[in-house]
């Protein structure tokens, strides 16, 4: 059973890396790299399940948060051009 | 007791498989960036949601039953989050969606509703439209000129509501076209300035 979940999580994350690779625009890459992540974090945990060791839920949970941060910078990277506020953002209160 | 919910949890993890890989498919069949997004929002909503409950009845209650529930919230909050920053950012980006009347074969001659330049159609577009723009030239080879050029006066006003209201001012026949033409006009340039407004 938790063999099926596997190979279910596998096909999707090759058909998110075929979308990952030739996607038009930068934000199809990025959507399909939030999807791999998310992805990641469900093999991870069935993965944890079929060995018969779900120490690995840890992993996963990190790994979403991390996942979810990384996906936004990135996202604010492309929005704003930077990081950080500026110079105008910071003198208002 | 234990088969009842070793056959439910069965079920659960069969059924979270399936939406994962119909999310999947999606993310590479579907025409355009937001399209996209809802086939993601399927895998990671409901395709997540059945894999981690099915989890949680193996694991039974206890710590692990725990850390799934709050994987499983992880999931509830960072999918819409990162939907909406990505979607704002397209938007930001002038990505414009696909509406209905850019799915429609362009007319012979006339102008296209949108610069095709700046929306390569990805290859999902290129299979399924095939046999039903074979289909739709054969159509218009059998109706009066006329027709078409009301749909296509039509094209231009922007919303798919006005362009559902043309077709059926299509049908009617000449008529049509002066109706067409009319709502045109009320509308003024629903074309350029379209994408412009909606991202503010």
């Amino acid at each position: 059973m938790f063999v099926a979940a596997i190979a279910a999580v596998l096909v999707a994350l090759v058909l998110a890396m075929v979308r990952a690779i030739k996607g038009p625009t930068i934000f199809d890459r990025l959507l399909a790299a939030n999807a791999i992540g998310n992805l990641t974090i469900l093999i991870v945990a069935v993965f944890g399940f079929l060995t018969g060791r779900p120490h690995f839920l840890d992993v996963g949970l990190v790994y979403a948060l991390l996942n979810l941060i990384g996906t936004l910078a990135v996202l604010k990277f492309f929005r704003h051009g930077n990081l950080g506020h500026d110079a105008r953002e910071n003198s208002r209160p | 007791m234990e088969s009842v919910v070793h056959i439910l949890s069965w079920l659960l993890i069969v059924g979270g498989s399936v939406f994962v890989v119909v999310g999947a498919v999606g993310l590479v069949r579907m025409p355009d960036i937001y399209t996209r997004m809802h086939a993601v929002g399927v895998s990671d909503t409901l395709g997540a949601g059945l894999l981690i409950a099915g989890m949680m009845l193996q694991a039974g209650f206890g710590v692990v039953s725990l850390k799934l529930l709050f994987l499983l919230a992880i999931f509830f909050f960072s999918s819409p989050v990162t939907a909406h920053a990505l979607a704002q950012a397209a938007l930001h980006e002038r990505i414009e969606p696909i509406l209905v009347e850019d799915r429609r074969p362009p007319p012979a001659g006339g102008p296209r509703p949108r610069s095709p330049a700046k929306r390569k159609p990805p290859d999902a577009r290129k299979k399924a439209p095939a046999k039903a723009a074979v289909a739709k030239a054969a159509d218009a080879r059998s109706t009066p000129k006329k027709v078409e050029t009301a749909k296509t006066a039509t094209a231009k006003t922007g919303t798919t509501k006005r362009a559902s209201a043309g077709e059926t001012a299509a049908k009617r026949g000449s008529t049509g076209k002066a109706t067409a033409k009319k709502k045109n006009k009320k509308t003024g340039s629903g074309k350029p300035g379209a994408g412009k407004g909606r991202q503010r």
